[in-house]
């Protein structure tokens, strides 16, 4: 975790099932998620292949902690 | 009836973390029933200011920082609180950051140090000697050319050698690098030759110039370096002109979770799409703040995650986040009508009427606010 700064605490690539769950929570497809590029030193960190998705956990000045998640993308 | 503690399990998902604690320590010595009021209060008061579906969120982020933006100088000055350099700051720097210029009109880097280095002065300073890019210009103590002869000799400044830690040994390997086929250098002392075999006037100035930029130690492109002290947390840390933040990450004195440039792309491409988003909001808000102007940082986050949705960075623009737009009248209305319409027919593009824009142009309810509920009637 040497790399991960400038506001990202944690990075985890969501297991499938969880990915899913959290689309039909959402109501959303996968590409309506914010994107990710897979040579994105953040992606490349926890090693995510396109089509994963990225948990992402920020830090927000209003909200604490505030969790995003990204659609992997070739790129 | 529940109790307190129940019901703090219940809203913990709910609420952001910092509201929570303060909730959950504010009803520590209040009975069951008080903290229940207080509770549902907090938790009513919270959800009312959400954002409804279908605010136009893009609006008012347009109108919030568009209008404090009006009261921006245009043009400002070299400012005396930043010695040795100026920086692009007020509107022009607005303007970069939302077109995700290539280079910043003056790249910067912040470079923090891991502990013991940041603690005095002297020990930040030799982490900035090891970073400043040192040219063999900034060795030279006279430089001379002799254009009869084709020969350039520059002598080298013991002081400056001293200063930089550096030995003649060393400079002497680096310089002989640039050894060509019709260039002959030669070492005596702390005086270095360089001769041309066919010497022409154009040529000897060519090499001269080309000699004197020769980087001898440091992180290339780091043209300057000055040390800052931060009273509030009791550290130094090192401002540069010039970036280079790969490199400067590789150093092991840098602290690279706090380290970064401002030249946006550079910290997509070293840091992520992620800390890309951060940089560019934290530059706008920096850039309002500089003036004076209150506007709250979210509009910064709406700003910054729009351009970073697609997982590069897009500038605000008909080349970025509006040229990427699927409607071909949404396109049009922005800028260059006549030739968006035109490529747009050309490639056979089809118009859903879907968005805020096209549905304006086609007299149709906006899907805003309320336009957004679709019903279907029963009859």
């Amino acid at each position: 975790m040497s790399r991960v700064s400038l506001g990202v605490r944690e990075v985890s690539v969501i297991p499938k099932e969880e990915a899913k769950e959290l689309l039909k929570r959402l109501r959303i497809r996968p590409w309506q998620l914010p994107w990710i590029r897979s040579s994105d030193p953040l992606a490349k960190l926890v090693d995510a292949k396109p089509g994963d998705v990225l948990k992402i956990v920020r830090e927000s000045p209003t909200a604490g902690e505030f969790v995003v998640y990204r659609l992997v993308v070739p790129g | 009836m529940i109790s307190k503690q129940e019901l703090l399990a219940k809203i913990q998902h709910i609420l952001p973390k910092p509201l929570y604690a303060e909730i959950e320590n504010a009803v520590k010595d209040l009975d069951d029933e008080r903290a229940l009021r207080l509770i549902y209060r907090v938790l009513r008061l919270y959800l009312n200011s959400l954002i409804d579906p279908g605010e136009a969120i893009g609006i008012v982020t347009a109108q919030s920082i568009g209008e404090p933006g009006t009261q921006m100088i245009l043009r400002s000055f070299h400012y005396a609180g930043l010695r040795e350099f100026s920086m692009a700051r007020g509107l022009p720097r607005l303007i970069e950051v939302v077109d995700a210029r290539r280079t910043p009109s003056t790249p910067l880097m912040y470079i923090y140090l891991k502990p013991p280095h940041n603690k005095s002065r002297e020990a930040a300073e030799a982490v900035a000697k090891k970073i400043q890019q040192v040219t063999l210009e900034m060795l030279a103590k006279e430089v001379d050319v002799d254009y009869i002869s084709g020969a350039i000799t520059i002598e080298l400044d013991t002081e400056q050698l001293r200063y930089r830690g550096l030995n003649i040994k060393e400079v002497e390997k680096i310089v002989s690098k640039a050894r060509g086929k019709d260039l002959s250098i030669s070492f005596r002392g702390h005086t270095i030759t360089v001769t041309l075999t066919s010497p022409d006037i154009f040529k000897l100035r060519k090499v001269r110039d080309k000699i004197l930029q020769i980087k001898v130690a440091g992180i290339k492109g780091v043209r300057k370096v000055v040390l800052q002290y931060d009273s509030k947390a009791d550290e130094w840390f090192i401002v540069t002109e010039g970036t280079n933040l790969e490199a400067v990450l590789q150093l092991e004195e840098v602290d690279a979770t706090r380290t970064y440039s401002n030249d946006l792309h550079e910290v997509e491409e070293v840091l992520g799409i992620e800390a890309a988003r951060a940089l560019v909001a934290q530059e706008i808000k920096r850039v309002l703040d500089e003036q004076g102007l209150d506007v709250d940082i979210r509009h910064m986050y709406m700003v910054a995650d729009t351009m970073t949705w697609s997982g590069r960075l897009r500038p605000i623009g008909r080349h970025g986040v509006v040229g990427a737009k699927e409607s071909p009248l949404a396109r049009a209305a922005f800028e260059v009508t006549v030739k968006t319409l035109i490529e747009a027919s050309v490639r056979g593009e089809e118009e859903a009427f879907k968005g805020v824009v096209e549905s304006i142009i086609a007299g149709k309810y906006i899907p805003i606010g309320t336009g957004i509920v679709r019903l279907l009637m029963q009859f």
